[in-house]
C-alpha cells in the first residue's frame, strides 16, 4: 500500500467532502498566520523581516544580493540595462573582487569624482574569478577607460568562480530572465511579508534581509545594510605572503599588455582585510555578528609591492589606522570611506590622473 | 524554468486558465495545442537552442518508430531501433560525458609525461534534463520494438509527451503507455482532484523551499569542512544526513509539483518517491527511491543484459553493471560511479545472503540490523554522490570514525537539524500507516498540513537553490 509522502498519494479520491478540506484549510491557516504574527511582533522577535524596504536610489537598481551573486554578473557580463553603458563611459574602472565593493563605496568615488572631474565605475566581480571576467567584460563591451585600478589580492589569476562559469556559460537570454526574476521576487517577498513575516531560522534579519544595492551610474555599493553598532574585535597581525608566482606574474603582464593595447594605465591597490583568519578556511564565518578591527600597522601585501614593481605600475596602498571590517574580509562603511579618502589622496597626485583631470575639466 | 520561480508560476496560471477554458474535458485538440506550447517555451527559456535537440530526438524517435511499426522486418526493425539508440545515446554521450572523457585523456596524458594541450575543452552548456528526455524518448521505440505499444499518429502527440512541462527536466520517466493514451481520455475538473493537485503541488514545494533549500545553505556552506583533517565524526555524520535529507526533499519535492501540476491539468503521472529511509533492503530501497528510473534501468537494461538469468556469478555481474551505468547516468564523474557501485555490490551481497526480501525465513533481528546496514551504505552512497572528487569523500568517510569532541563547527550547523524534522516525520507516518498503525491522512487533515506547509513556504523559504537533479 502507498503511504502519505511525496507524490506517493492515493489518486481518485473520493468525490464528495472536499469542502471539509478546503474549510479544514483555511481556517488552520488563519490560526497559524494569527499565531505567527503575534510571536514576530508582540514578543518583539528580532529575526523576522516584515517587508520594510528602503527607497530604490536614484539611477536604479544593479542588484540586490539577498540571493545569490548571478545578477551582479549577468548585469556586467552581458551588459544588462546600462550599467555597461556607463561603465564605457568612464574614465577610470575599479577592478577586483567584493572588497573593493566595499573598500570604494559610493560617497567616496563620488568625491572623488568632483575633485577631479574623473568618471569612475565599479567594475568588480565580488567572487573571487581572479581576472578571468574582468578581463572578458573589457574585451567583449570593448571598453577603453584611460585607468583601471586593481584590487591586486587574487586577481592575477585564471580562476573563475561558479558564478562566473555560469554566467559565461548559460547564454544572455537566461541571464536577462534571471535578473528580471530577481527584481520581481525583491519586490513581491517585500509586499508579501507585510501581511506575513519573514523568519529567519538561524539567521538575523535586523528588521531586512541583507542586502546590497549597486547603482547603475558607477556600479558602486550605494546602499546596504551590513552589520552597524556591533561589538568590536582586533584580528591578529597579518603576516607577509610568498612572493608572486611565476603564473601569476605572466599572467599579470599580459593583463597589462593587453590594457596598454588600449591606452589603459594600470594602478595596483591592495585594500586591507583581516588575513590571517581569512586564511584559515574562513572560520571566522561563524563570528557574523561583530564587527572586527584591523590592525594599526596594516602595511601592503608584498607581493603587491613586488608585482607593481615588476609590471612597473604605482601601488596605491595607504597604511589607515583603525579600519574594522564586518566579517574578516570586507570594510564596513566608516572604514571603507577612511581607505578610500586616502587612496584618492594619493591616487589624484599621480601625474597621468592631474593630466586626465585637467583634460576632463577643459 | 524553474518550478520555483515566477515565470513558472505564470505558465502554469496559463495552462490552469487553458484548462478551464479551452480543455474542460482535456482531451480538447487547442488545449493540448496549448500544452505544448506551453512546454516549449518552459523548455526554451534554459537555452532556446536547445529546443532543436528536443526536436531533433523527437523527429528521429517518432519517425524510427513509425518505421519499426511499420514493417514486419525483424532486420529493419533492429536498423530503425538501433538509429534511436544512436541517436539519443550519442546526444546523451556528447553534450554529457565528452567533456569527461576529454578531461580524463588529458590527466592520462599528464601521467603519462606526454603533452595534453592538444586536447580540446568542452565548454558547451549541459542542456537541461537530457538524461530525462532522451530516456523517455527512448523507450517509446523500444516499446514499439517489443510490441508492447502501439505508434502515436501525430507528431505533435509524440512531442508533448515527451515534452510535457511537468516530467521534462527531472522526470517522472514516464512511459508512452502510460502517458499517451491519457491525451484521448475526457475527464472533467472536479472540486476533489483540483484539491489532491494543490494538496501535492503545496508539499512539493514546503519540500523543495523549506527543506532542502534552507538544508542546502548549511550543507553547501559547511560540506567542505567535513572532511578537512581532524573534524569530529559528528560533523561529517550530521553533514551526510543533511544532504541526504536535502537531495530526498529536493528530488521527492520536485516530483511531487510536477505530479500535483500535471494532475490539476488532467494527467496523472507516476509515483516516484515512497518513503526510501524506511527501505528493510538494498533492494526495497531502490523501489522507493526514484521508481520510475529504476524500473527503467530494470526493464531496459538490468533485464535485457540477461537479469537473474545464468548460473554463478552472472546474475552478481549484470547487477553490478547495472548500478555503474545508473550511476554514469547521474553525473560524468568516477563519484557517481563508485555510488553506482556500492549499491551493486550490495545489492548482490544481499541477494547472496538472501536477505532481498525474497527470503521470509529471517529473524526480526537480522532483518532489523540488515535495515541498518542498508540506510548507513545508503547514507554513504550520499556522500560519494555530494563530493566534488573521490578524494573529498575519502576524507569525509575518514572523520567519520574519529571520535574526538569539538563543537565549533557543529554549533554553526545545528539550528540546520529543524529542517530533518519533517522528512523525519514524514517517514515515520508513512512506517506507521504502512505496519497498520496508523491510517493515511484524511481529507480535514490534509487540510490541516496544507495550512502549515503553505505557512512556512511563504515565511521560512530557504535561498532559491538549482533542483539537484537539474544538473543530470
Amino acid at each position: 500500500m502507498l503511504s502519505s509522502i511525496s507524490n506517493s498519494e492515493p489518486f481518485f479520491p473520493a468525490r464528495r467532502g472536499w469542502w471539509k478540506g478546503l474549510l479544514a484549510f483555511l481556517i488552520s491557516f488563519a490560526l497559524i498566520a494569527g499565531a505567527g504574527e503575534w510571536v514576530s511582533r508582540q514578543l518583539s522577535f528580532e529575526h523576522a523581516w516584515h517587508g520594510e524596504q528602503v527607497q530604490v536610489p536614484p539611477g536604479g537598481i544593479l542588484t540586490e544580493t539577498d540571493s545569490d551573486q548571478f545578477p551582479i554578473y549577468d548585469t556586467l557580463y552581458y551588459g544588462l540595462g546600462d550599467a555597461i553603458d556607463n561603465a564605457k563611459k568612464a574614465d577610470v574602472l575599479l577592478l577586483g573582487n567584493s572588497r573593493v565593493l566595499s573598500g570604494f563605496r559610493e560617497k567616496a568615488v563620488q568625491e572623488a569624482s568632483a575633485r577631479s572631474g574623473l568618471k569612475f565605475f565599479n567594475l568588480c566581480y565580488p567572487a573571487n574569478d581572479g581576472m578571468v571576467m574582468a578581463y572578458q567584460t573589457i574585451l567583449k563591451h570593448d571598453l577603453h577607460p584611460k585607468i583601471v585600478i586593481i584590487n591586486e589580492t587574487n586577481f592575477f589569476n585564471w580562476g573563475i568562480s561558479p558564478f562566473g562559469k555560469d554566467t559565461t556559460s548559460l547564454g544572455a537570454w537566461r541571464a536577462w530572465v534571471r535578473v528580471w526574476e530577481d527584481r520581481i521576487s525583491w519586490t513581491v517577498r517585500a509586499q508579501l511579508h507585510r501581511f506575513l513575516p519573514r523568519f529567519g531560522w538561524g539567521k538575523t534579519y535586523r528588521v531586512q534581509p541583507p542586502f546590497q544595492y549597486q547603482s547603475v551610474e558607477d556600479g558602486c555599493l550605494c546602499l546596504d545594510n551590513q552589520l552597524s553598532n556591533q561589538k568590536t574585535y582586533t584580528v591578529n597581525d597579518p603576516k607577509l605572503s610568498e612572493d608572486p608566482t611565476a603564473e601569476e606574474i605572466a599572467a599579470a603582464k599580459m593583463f597589462r599588455d593587453e590594457m596598454a593595447k588600449r591606452g589603459t594605465a594600470v594602478v595596483l591597490t591592495d585594500i586591507p582585510f583581516d588575513r590571517e583568519p581569512f586564511l584559515r578556511d574562513n572560520e571566522n564565518k561563524s563570528s557574523f555578528g561583530a564587527l572586527m578591527k584591523l590592525p594599526e600597522n596594516s602595511q601592503p601585501f608584498q607581493r603587491a609591492d613586488k608585482l607593481a614593481k615588476l609590471l612597473g605600475v604605482p601601488l596605491i596602498a595607504p597604511a589607515v589606522v583603525g579600519l574594522r571590517t564586518t566579517d574578516g574580509s570586507h570594510l564596513d562603511e566608516a572604514s571603507g570611506d577612511k581607505f578610500a579618502q586616502a587612496f584618492f589622496q594619493d591616487f589624484l597626485k599621480l601625474s597621468r590622473v592631474k593630466a586626465l583631470a585637467v583634460q576632463e575639466k577643459k | 524554468m524553474s518550478f520555483i520561480s515566477f515565470p513558472f508560476i505564470i505558465l502554469f496560471l496559463a495552462a490552469m486558465a487553458c484548462r478551464i477554458w479551452i480543455g474542460p474535458t482535456k482531451a480538447e485538440k487547442p488545449y493540448l495545442a496549448a500544452l505544448l506550447v506551453l512546454s516549449l517555451i518552459f523548455y526554451g527559456s534554459f537555452i532556446p537552442q536547445y529546443l532543436l535537440l528536443l526536436l531533433f530526438t523527437t523527429l528521429v524517435d517518432y519517425y524510427a518508430g513509425n518505421q519499426i511499426a511499420g514493417t514486419d522486418s525483424h532486420p529493419r526493425k533492429k536498423a530503425f531501433l538501433v538509429l534511436s539508440l544512436v541517436s539519443n545515446l550519442g546526444l546523451l554521450a556528447f553534450f554529457k560525458y565528452s567533456g569527461f572523457a576529454l578531461d580524463n585523456l588529458r590527466a592520462l596524458c599528464a601521467l603519462l609525461g606526454l603533452n595534453g594541450s592538444w586536447v580540446p575543452q568542452a565548454a558547451l552548456a549541459l542542456p537541461i534534463g537530457i538524461s530525462f528526455f532522451t530516456f523517455q524518448s527512448m523507450s517509446y521505440t523500444i516499446d514499439l520494438y517489443r510490441g508492447q505499444i502501439k505508434p502515436v499518429n501525430s507528431y505533435w502527440r509524440f512531442l508533448l509527451f515527451v515534452s510535457f512541462f511537468t516530467h521534462l527536466v527531472s522526470g517522472p520517466i514516464v512511459r508512452a503507455n502510460e502517458l499517451l493514451y491519457q491525451f484521448d481520455r475526457k475527464r472533467s475538473l472536479r472540486w476533489m482532484v483540483s484539491l489532491q493537485g494543490l494538496y501535492l503541488m503545496i508539499l512539493g514545494f514546503f519540500l523543495k523551499m523549506v527543506v532542502a533549500d534552507n538544508l542546502a545553505d548549511y550543507v553547501n556552506r559547511y560540506w567542505e569542512r567535513g572532511g578537512a583533517n581532524g573534524m569530529p565524526a559528528a560533523v561529517p555524520l550530521s553533514l551526510a544526513v543533511m544532504f541526504s535529507c536535502q537531495i530526498f526533499a529536493d528530488f521527492a519535492g520536485y516530483t511531487s509539483i510536477a505530479t500535483g501540476a500535471a494532475y490539476l491539468l488532467g494527467f496523472k503521472l507516476p509515483v516516484n518517491f515512497n518513503s526510501p529511509y524506511i527501505a528493510l533492503s538494498f533492494r526495497e530501497f531502490w523501489t522507493r527511491w526514484h521508481i520510475t528510473l529504476s524500473r527503467w534501468i530494470r526493464d531496459y537494461l538490468y533485464i535485457p543484459l540477461g537479469g537473474n538469468k545464468g548460473s554463478g556469478w552472472r546474475p552478481y555481474w549484470t547487477l553490478m553493471v547495472t548500478m555503474v551505468l545508473a550511476g554514469f547516468w547521474h553525473g560524468a564523474a568516477f563519484t557517481f560511479l563508485i555510488w553506482g557501485a556500492l549499491h551493486g555490490f550490495f545489492l548482490g551481497l544481499e541477494r547472496m545472503a538472501g536477505m532481498n526480501g525474497k527470503d521470509k525465513g529471517h529473524s526480526g533481528m537480522t532483518v532489523f540490523f540488515w535495515s541498518l546496514l542498508t540506510q548507513a551504505v545508503v547514507l554513504i552512497g550520499w556522500i560519494f554522490f555530494r563530493a566534488k572528487s573521490v578524494t573529498e569523500a575519502f576524507h569525509f568517510i575518514r572523520n567519520l570514525s574519529n571520535v574526538s569532541y569539538g563543537w565549533n563547527t557543529l554549533g554553526q550547523i545545528t539550528p540546520a537539524f529543524f529542517f530533518i524534522l519533517p522528512v523525519l516525520l514524514m517517514h515515520l507516518r508513512s512506517y506507521c500507516v504502512e505496519s497498520g498503525w496508523m491510517k493515511s491522512p484524511g481529507i480535514r487533515e490534509k487540510g490541516l498540513w496544507a495550512a502549515f506547509m503553505l505557512y512556512f513556504i511563504f515565511t521560512l523559504y530557504g535561498k532559491n537553490n538549482a533542483f539537484i537533479y537539474f544538473q543530470f
